[in-house]
């Protein structure tokens, strides 16, 4: 079975299970299917976990990236946001920015170009290379 | 614009204003110093010293503005320059007569660019700007601690385990919690009384271990050196100097190097920099790639990280600090402009020319024939200009006085005689006659024909003075007792003076309806020093003394006739006394062409 990613509205509304993984990912934001099976905290296996939410996939419940290497899914129908969700977005939108620029990244702000991160990483397998030469 | 004139008269207004203005050269100059420190340091340097130089630099560009706030005193309020008697007991007495509240000037003309005109602007942009800066990081610092509990969730135990393992090792004693984020992309440090560490989704699972730790040292490594406080305190920086882009560099410094410091501990301790170089590359390859053909606005940061972890030559700095320097200089210039013709008016050692106010129409000065004989006591009609305005004759919108030039600028300055010195002998023996036409059809008040009065003297004399608090000995003048002689004015007399020969070769001086002004001002013609009056009378007087004898030679014994006439006959008393007396010092005075 192809994955087709659909990007219109969902066919058929959710069901009770589906709801409930809707329901994680409204919290979490976005999760790895391991994730999300340990907040079900269902008897489940893994497995059943997964195909639902490919199956969600297909239907356009969800929407799918890569993180680290890892799939992580995201719900792509939105939550109806309670009045403090809303203000909290909206607080995000207008600030987000500033927030950045007061916590404590790993890298900077702004990400590398790619040609940047081309030499970067040359670089890196270049002193590599050397360093296994001379052991 | 009313408002903004109501804003700028208020005393810490213009202080503000200078201080902003002040801080444009000093936070250039403490920022050519950090550079040259920079530069001497080179090759020696640590990261670590060099973050400590930025600090104490932000932190010295931060004091600058406290210091010229302390520094600048408040504007002290004009003085009345005919009334300014310090020292003076609290119950002197007011002299009825008009006491101009007409300023000695001492501002150069109002035609140069006044900063007191555009100060206020400065002040009320600052403040926009402050709070904008304000809000915008009122709102992040919300966002940031909201992210610690929006979107996340409880990293596995075991990372837990990791994190504290980590920490101990270098060095922290509190506890770290370690979370799950979906708001971040990177490993992150949100808060320092309760640290958190945020991983993005998919990072624990997605990433080799050893990586992951080499990353965990990163972030615990800020949470050792308080860095998030730190952060904060240059956003404070930044919000309040948003202005200067020397601010705005050394804090960037500061985060720069304040990443290579954490790079050296996180190192440190795991004694692999190979392994930690290689986690930062991998990290931000798996970052949502940047679009954007230029160069990141941290241009090539991670290069220079990872090129100083493998000991390489690292790349050369991108040229940035080419247009913040050229705006640095621009801000310099501005600041230039701005504070230099006040540093001018500031020096009230200069001779200054009287403000350029209202004007005459036309006027003409012309010498008389006549000249104040102080043998002839006729003569001294005309000298008493002064304060009582009598010789001040207007007319519709005509003006004329005649009088000698000391006597001219006591009328235009509205102070007393001795307080003006440093006049040409001629100034007190050649009459001039003033006539002038004030602008505009109405008939000009005394008050309002003072400054036209003003600027003709500067004008047409070249009249130069300044303003100088003098030490004098004067007398004051008090009752001694009681005298038929000396009494206040009926209400019904108008003002008559005579002065005719009287008993025993004596002359006597009577007056009705005299304003106590001009009596003061003739006792203090007649007497050695100047005379303040402390008898507190107000409203007019009626005298008459017999003064004089055979035996008066010269000037010098007529005065002293008089003033015994003025003792002992009209029972007033001259006490000596030393006043702190605001004087009009006259650097330059010349006689008019004729016109």
């Amino acid at each position: 079975m192809t994955s087709r990613r659909r990007t219109g509205p969902p066919v058929a509304l959710p069901t009770a299970a589906e709801l409930d993984i809707l329901a994680v990912l409204w919290r979490l934001g976005m999760a790895t299917v391991r994730e999300v099976h340990d907040e079900l905290g269902k008897d489940n296996g893994y497995t059943t976990t997964l195909k639902q939410m490919q199956l969600m996939l297909e239907k356009g419940l969800l929407s799918r990236s890569e993180r680290f290497g890892s799939q992580v899914y995201q719900a792509s129908v939105p939550k109806e946001q309670t009045q403090r969700e809303i203000a909290g977005d909206l607080l995000k939108r207008a600030f987000g920015g500033s927030a950045l620029s007061l916590v404590m990244g790993a890298l900077a702000a702004q990400p590398a170009s790619r040609e940047e991160l081309e030499e970067i990483r040359s670089r890196l397998e270049t002193f590599v290379k050397r360093k296994g030469k001379s052991r | 614009m009313n408002a903004l004139y109501l804003f700028s008269s208020a005393p810490w207004a213009e202080r503000l204003g200078w201080t902003l203005l002040h801080f444009l050269w000093q936070g250039l100059l403490i920022a050519v110093l950090y550079m040259a420190v920079l530069r001497l340091m080179a090759r020696s340097s640590s990261p670590n010293t060099r973050y400590l130089l930025a600090c104490a630099t932000l932190a010295i560009m931060l004091a600058a503005p406290l210091v010229t706030w302390s520094l600048i005193q408040p504007e002290a309020p004009r003085s009345n320059a005919s009334e300014s008697i310090h020292g003076a007991a609290a119950n002197a007495p007011t002299i009825a007569i008009a006491t101009t509240s007409v300023p000695i000037p001492v501002r150069p003309a109002a035609s140069r660019l006044e900063p007191a005109q555009f100060l206020p602007w400065v002040v009320v942009a600052w403040l926009a700007g402050a709070l904008v800066f304000s809000m915008r990081l009122a709102g992040g610092w919300l966002v940031a601690a909201r992210m610690r509990s929006t979107l996340v969730r409880f990293a596995p135990a075991e990372w837990q385990e990791v994190l504290s393992q980590l920490g101990a090792r270098i060095g922290l004693s509190r506890p770290v919690r370690l979370l799950v984020s979906a708001l971040v992309q990177v490993p992150t440090v949100v808060g320092w009384l309760r640290p958190v560490v945020l991983m993005p989704v998919g990072a624990l699972s997605g990433l080799p271990v050893d990586y992951l730790e080499a990353l965990l040292l990163h972030e615990l490594a800020h949470i050792r050196r308080c860095d998030y406080l730190v952060n904060i305190f240059q956003s404070v920086a930044e919000a309040l100097l948003f202005y200067h882009p020397a601010v705005w560099w050394v804090s960037g410094q500061i985060r720069s190097e304040r990443e290579l410091c954490c790079d050296d501990a996180a190192v440190s301790v795991s004694g692999d920099s190979l392994t930690y170089a290689s986690a930062l590359v991998r990290l931000e390859s798996c970052r949502p790639p940047s679009f954007s053909p230029a160069v990141a606005a941290n241009g090539g940061s991670l290069a220079k990280r990872v090129a100083r972890l493998l000991g390489q030559p690292q790349p050369a700095a991108p040229a940035q600090m080419g247009p913040s320097l050229l705006a640095a200089a621009v801000l310099l210039a501005v600041a230039w402009v701005s504070i230099a013709p006040s540093l001018a008016q500031s020096r009230q050692t200069q001779p200054q020319a009287p403000a350029a106010g209202p004007e005459f129409e036309v006027a003409s000065v012309k010498q008389l024939d006549q000249t104040l004989n102080p043998n002839k006591p006729g003569g001294m009609d005309l000298s008493f200009v002064g304060t009582s305005g009598k010789a001040f004759k207007i007319s519709g919108s005509r003006v004329t006085i005649t009088a000698s030039l000391h006597s001219l600028i006591s009328a235009a300055y509205g102070v007393k005689s001795y307080q003006i010195s440093g006049t040409p002998s001629w100034a007190d023996s050649l009459i001039y006659q003033v006539i002038a036409k004030a602008p505009g059809d109405g008939e000009p008040t005394q008050e309002k024909a003072r400054p036209m009065l003003q600027s003709l003297l500067a004008d047409r004399f070249q009249l130069r003075l300044h303003h100088e608090t003098k030490d004098l000995p004067v007398y004051h003048m008090t009752i001694g007792k009681k005298s038929s002689a000396f009494k206040p004015a009926a209400p019904d007399e108008t003002f008559h003076w005579e002065l005719e020969p009287g008993p025993g070769g004596t002359m006597r001086s009577k007056a009705t309806k005299e304003s106590m002004g001009d009596f003061v001002q003739l006792v203090g013609v007649s007497a050695d020093r100047p005379v303040i009056d402390k008898t507190g009378l107000t409203g007019d007087i009626d005298y008459e003394i017999n003064y004089g004898t055979q035996d008066v030679r010269n000037i010098d014994d007529m005065n002293r006739a008089i003033i015994d006439a003025i003792k002992d006959q009209l029972g007033l008393k001259l006490e000596p006394a030393k006043d702190s007396i605001d004087t009009l010092v006259v650097d330059q005075a010349q006689k008019p062409s004729e016109n």
